[in-house]
């Protein structure tokens, strides 16, 4: 059991925390580096006390885990695929049960940040006598891990998912463009990866539109904004893939580099049409017009800065999570200090000069 | 007239192209070498799909000082093809069209010659191996450009198909486009005169007329 454990959490925990360590850190940073030392406890007594004595609140935090958990599951899930991964088939001649015990311990292992935390949780919880609430949490996120176990367990052994986890996907027409083939891939391929990023951020961004005040800094829906765009990182990642394995061949057409500027920027400013929509109900309200013109601009030239990251040559892939921790904290930084022009004029410039720098000297390692 | 001066390519220590000077006037050339010779390399390079030290000129214009108008001339067919399996062959044949300015009749007689209106309507990822390599070659003759580069066009692809193929690039050099093309295959008869073969070996490339 050790042994297969061993090799388990080294094949799908490690490369788990090794691809999110980016994000990761951030949330640890907003959880323990926003407050002065001398006040953390009391912020986080405060903080599980609002979620043990607000019903919506603890839903939230419920919401929140849960969609960890299934991000945590669609990685899983895509890593099991990969061939390198295939060793792991050897995994179903064990009884089912094992394997199930296997993949649940593993998917603990993911989980390990927020039961760590959840030790807080219970500690509050029992002092207050919220017995009930204890017992909930534990059977919420052992249910979290069975069903990751029982989905891994059952792709090992019949190679198929359960219809429920399955997202139906669709072809769009029309697609005649470079730009339309990375929105095609999206709908198609990238499917999970856009829904989990779609869920993470309209949740979000619903909860801070609700709780603003006519009135409010613009900052509180710019830094929320760093956030939304941070969920979507991952999904810049699957694109520089994509585009590595299947559109290489666009790069001898003569397309100007311009164009392909522009059709980064466009992509990416697209991709937060929902989150942009959503927010429509505040304008002329919380935010201003040129403020919420502002969003898609910043959107667009931040994830083109974070694609053209993957330009470069002779990457070291173990950096890019640290290169996402500094550039996300800049701007979360440049945000607060009131400088989000200049964030969105400062990414735009920069994306620019750096596209023009690698792009034609890039060559794709497949 | 390609020329290349000083064009070399390495990954890491090990280089795999150095060629000092080579001029490869117009017309069909046979690239031919050994397993590992560099010949995709160098026709990866040409494509303009690679980079790499050195410079490399059609017609006196450079690749690197001028991408755009280099591109325009020149247009290129894989050896292994792949595409994203969501698009089908039609949504990649109007992509081309639509860069390389192609007409409607252009496309439809390009179609017809190779036979694959029935199949362009699917996902290229339902697409057999020779299905995608027709398709490549396809793609790379949309468009007027001055010299096409297919890499080992002749694996794959169907015998019966092979006239046909040799029969469309015969009009295409009777036009005036030149073609380098790469294959381990000798050069087939019914192909018209080729003006040359280009060796590579020794990580060095050079005209030969042998």
């Amino acid at each position: 059991m050790r042994e297969l454990l061993y090799v388990l959490i080294k094949s799908l925990a490690v490369p788990f925390y090794k691809r999110h360590a980016g994000v990761l850190l951030f949330v640890f940073f907003l959880m323990f580096g926003i407050v002065e030392s001398s006040q953390i406890v009391e912020y986080h007594f405060a903080l599980i006390g609002g979620m043990l004595n607000s019903e919506v609140f603890f839903a939230i935090v419920l919401a929140v885990w849960t969609l960890y958990s299934l991000k945590a599951l669609h990685f899983l899930i895509s890593t099991i695929r990969q061939e390198p991964y295939n060793f792991l088939h050897h995994l179903s001649v064990l009884p089912v049960g094992f394997g199930f015990l296997l993949f649940f311990t593993a998917s603990a292992f993911i989980f390990l940040p927020v039961i760590i935390y959840t030790i807080f949780i219970y500690s509050v919880a029992f002092q207050n006598h919220y017995y009930t609430i204890i017992i909930f949490i534990v059977l919420f996120q052992a249910s979290l891990c069975s069903i990751n176990g029982w989905v891994l367990t059952r792709l090992l052994h019949t190679a198929s998912l359960p219809p429920f986890i399955t997202v139906p996907s669709f072809t769009l027409p029309h697609l005649k463009s470079q730009f339309s083939f990375y929105i095609g891939y999206i709908f198609k391929e990238g499917k999970t990866s856009l829904l989990l990023s779609k869920m993470f951020s309209l949740t979000l961004l619903y909860i801070i539109r609700e709780t603003l005040e006519p009135g409010d800094d613009f900052r509180i829906i710019g830094l929320t904004w760093v956030f939304v765009l941070l969920s979507h990182t991952f999904l810049v990642q699957r694109l520089k893939i994509f585009e590595d394995q299947h559109l290489a061949w666009i790069r001898g057409f003569p397309i100007s580099f311009g164009r392909t500027f522009v059709m980064y920027v466009q992509l990416y400013g697209l991709l937060m049409l929902p989150e942009l929509m959503l927010i429509t109900a505040s304008l002329w309200r919380d935010i201003f017009y040129y403020e919420y013109l502002l969003l898609p601009l910043y959107s667009g030239g931040l994830l083109t800065l974070v694609h053209t990251y993957l330009f470069k040559p002779d990457r070291n892939p173990e950096r890019f999570t640290s290169y996402l921790f500094w550039l996300f904290m800049l701007c979360f930084m440049l945000v607060l200090g009131k400088l989000i022009v200049l964030v969105t004029v400062g990414v735009m410039v920069l994306s620019f000069i750096l596209l023009r720098k690698r792009y034609r000297q890039y060559e794709a390692v497949v | 007239m390609l020329q290349l001066t000083n064009v070399t390519k390495a990954y890491g220590p090990r280089i795999v192209l150095d060629i000092r000077n080579l001029t490869i006037p117009q017309g069909t050339h046979w690239v031919q070498g050994g397993n590992g010779s560099g010949k995709t390399t160098l026709m990866r390079i040409l494509a303009g799909i690679n980079p790499f030290e050195g410079s490399v000129a059609l017609n006196s214009i450079d690749l690197k000082k001028e991408p755009l108008a280099y591109r325009k001339q020149v247009s290129f067919a894989e050896a292994e093809p792949l595409y994203p399996g969501f698009l089908t062959g039609r949504n990649l044949v109007e992509f081309v069209q639509k860069i390389r300015n192609e007409t409607n009749k252009g496309i439809q007689d390009l179609t017809d010659h190779f036979d694959i209106s029935h199949f362009l309507p699917y996902k290229t990822g339902t697409y057999s191996s020779g299905m995608t390599k027709k398709l490549s070659i396809l793609l790379a003759l949309i468009g007027q450009t001055n010299l096409v580069l297919l890499d080992e066009p002749l694996i794959t692809l169907e015998s019966s198909f092979l006239p046909q193929l040799l029969n469309i690039l015969n009009k295409r050099q009777a036009k005036g486009t030149s073609f380098l093309i790469s294959s381990h295959q000798p050069f087939p008869d019914s192909f018209s005169v080729p003006t040359g073969k280009i060796i590579v070996k020794d990580q060095s490339a050079q005209l030969s007329n042998t």
